[in-house]
């Protein structure tokens, strides 16, 4: 047997070893934990303001329970005809009075409900609570502190939004104005 | 040159004699005496110095000798204020630096004293040696496959003598201290030095070029925290819930106007004005942690880091499972100088609580082949 040869080969296998090594991977591993912590919160979402165009023919029709009809753009009640209207003294100046007669208001107050136009949403509290508070409304318009929001009142805060509705009277025999508007002062907290 | 050739009338075939002939003569007028003043030449011996990892400071202190580290950065805690905007880590301002490495060699330069120097005993207080970097350019050593190494001081230093009492010749070493922050490849890194050598009395100054060889080693150093704690504040996550105003303690979102036309009218009137259709859904939003992550880096195949890239794993409370790319950091060229990268992960507010955190582990690999 030849051993310079064996010799060799091992050499040349130590030289390969050696070269393949020179070639190692680095590779680092770490991990950090990350916390986030939540804060408690509470956010409301609601109209600045909400206009409420009633219709002509609805309102005639329900103030005066039908008796009005289309007269020119509004409406009219026909008192009858013809009228017969005495006159026994003649002068310059005739006065003939004959007064209309007032039909009466089948209705005058309507119960608006606004569907859901306030939420909230609420984190790291119990139940809300509601308050509603008229600030300024006109005449003839009432809100129902009692009844508005209640769907919201008394309900479990939740991420998960929470509408409620606002209900308010409106007496259109005291209303004066046009339009007749009414401002709300809406708070919710969470207890 | 004569000295390799044959003397005339010499058999041709006594190579051998020759050779070992002409290895003596050289031999011998290395050691033969100066005639005037002194010379110098390099130190005998293999002139390149391998820094060793465990040789490399980071912030004054050691590396330690594996080719992998790791090094956790502690706690950091961050107020998220705002879901769009990135979270600042700063790790760069938590890493130690600046990184260096001394390299001390005792045997650089000699100094052969001529037999009237000699007569005179002069010692190495009689000489003022001076180191300095020349070549490729002043201070700086640079790499083939790149990057550079600087010369923070380049000191020499008297190590030895020969010939007894009155020495013949004067060996000098050299302390040399190196920002290693260029550095990129592990390969060696090349320059040119010049020794300057003035015998103090007579001034007499001569210099010689001399070689600088630096081997670099390869390593991967990887910088993380290992716990980052995020305070999302109520105005951030209000916002991110769609609040535009801040009311009372809390917050609101005013959705503006809305109006409906009633059409009919009874003692009760339903009027649909939902809030819900203006209210934006509660999205998933990411957070991103810039600068949350370093790696250091040479011998990297390509000179690129190959992967760096990260998993969410555990995720709780709202934080989705999921992974990502360091894209500032992988493909970038490696090197001393610290890379950092982003992390981001995503954080589903319809999913978190409220009465508890939401958390995640974040693993980072980085890999340098």
């Amino acid at each position: 047997m030849d051993f310079s040869n064996w010799k060799k080969a091992v050499v040349a296998g130590l030289v390969s070893t050696a070269a393949f090594s020179g070639s190692t991977a680095y590779a680092a591993q770490a991990t950090v934990t990350v916390d986030v912590n939540m804060p408690t919160i509470l956010v409301m979402y609601h109209y600045n303001t909400i206009t409420l165009d009633l219709d002509q023919a609805a309102l005639a029709t329900y103030l005066v329970s039908g008796t009005a009809v289309a007269c020119g753009a509004d409406f009219c009640d026909d008192q009858g005809d013809p009228v017969a209207i005495p006159v026994s003294v003649i002068a310059g100046t005739t006065s003939v009075t004959q007064a209309v007669v007032d039909p009466g208001l089948a209705n005058t107050t309507t119960e608006f409900t606004i569907v859901d136009p306030v939420g909230v949403r609420g984190m790291g509290c119990g139940t809300y609570s509601v308050t509603v508070v008229d600030l300024s409304s006109d005449a003839g318009i009432t809100v129902d502190t009692g009844n508005s929001l209640s769907d919201i009142n008394g309900t479990a805060c939740s991420f998960a939004l929470t509408t409620g509705n606002l209900i308010f009277d409106v007496d259109f025999d005291q209303v004066d104005a046009d339009p007749a508007s009414a401002v709300f002062d809406v708070t919710i907290t969470g207890i | 040159m004569s000295i390799l050739q044959p003397a005339c009338g010499a058999r041709t075939d006594t190579g051998p004699v020759i050779l070992i002939g002409s290895l003596l003569l050289v031999a011998a007028g290395l050691l033969s005496p100066i005639a005037h003043g002194f010379a110098l030449s390099p130190a005998p011996g293999n002139q390149t110095v391998n820094v060793n990892l465990a040789d490399i400071l980071q912030g004054g202190s050691n590396l330690s000798g594996s080719a992998e580290q790791i090094y956790p950065l502690g706690t950091v805690s961050h107020t998220l204020n705002d879901f769009s905007l990135p979270l600042d880590l700063n790790l760069t301002g938590s890493v130690p630096g600046p990184m260096s490495t001394r390299v001390d060699r005792p045997r650089y330069l000699e100094i052969q004293l001529s037999d009237a120097e000699r007569a005179l005993c002069l010692q190495s207080s009689d000489f003022d040696v001076n180191f300095r970097i020349i070549a490729p350019s002043a201070d700086t050593l640079t790499a083939l496959s790149g990057g550079i190494l600087r010369a923070i001081s380049f000191e020499a230093n008297f190590t030895s003598s020969t010939g007894g009492a009155c020495p013949r010749r004067l060996r000098y070493g050299y302390v040399l201290d190196l920002d290693v922050e260029g550095a990129v490849s592990a390969s060696t890194y090349q320059g040119t030095a010049e020794a300057s050598v003035e015998q103090i009395g007579p001034g007499t100054i001569q210099t010689l070029q001399l070689a600088l060889d630096i081997n670099m080693p390869s390593v991967l150093l990887l910088y993380h925290y290992t716990q980052i704690n995020i305070d999302v504040q109520p105005a951030a996550l209000a916002g991110a819930l769609g609040a535009n105003s801040s009311c009372g303690s809390g917050f609101c979102m005013d959705a503006g106007n809305q109006s409906a036309a009633v059409l009919g009218l009874g003692s009760t009137v339903p009027v649909a004005i939902d809030i819900g259709a203006s209210v934006p859904a509660v999205a998933i939003r990411t957070v991103t942690l810039n600068d949350a992550v370093g790696a250091r880096a040479t011998g990297c195949a390509g000179g690129v880091y190959s992967t760096a890239s990260y998993q969410i794993l555990n995720p709780l409370g709202g934080i989705q499972a999921g992974s990502g790319t360091i894209t500032e950091i992988q493909n970038s060229a490696c090197g001393f100088d610290l890379r950092t990268g982003d992390l981001s992960f995503d954080l589903d507010l319809n999913s978190i609580s409220a009465t508890s955190n939401a958390s995640a582990t974040i693993q980072i690999t980085v890999v340098g082949l």
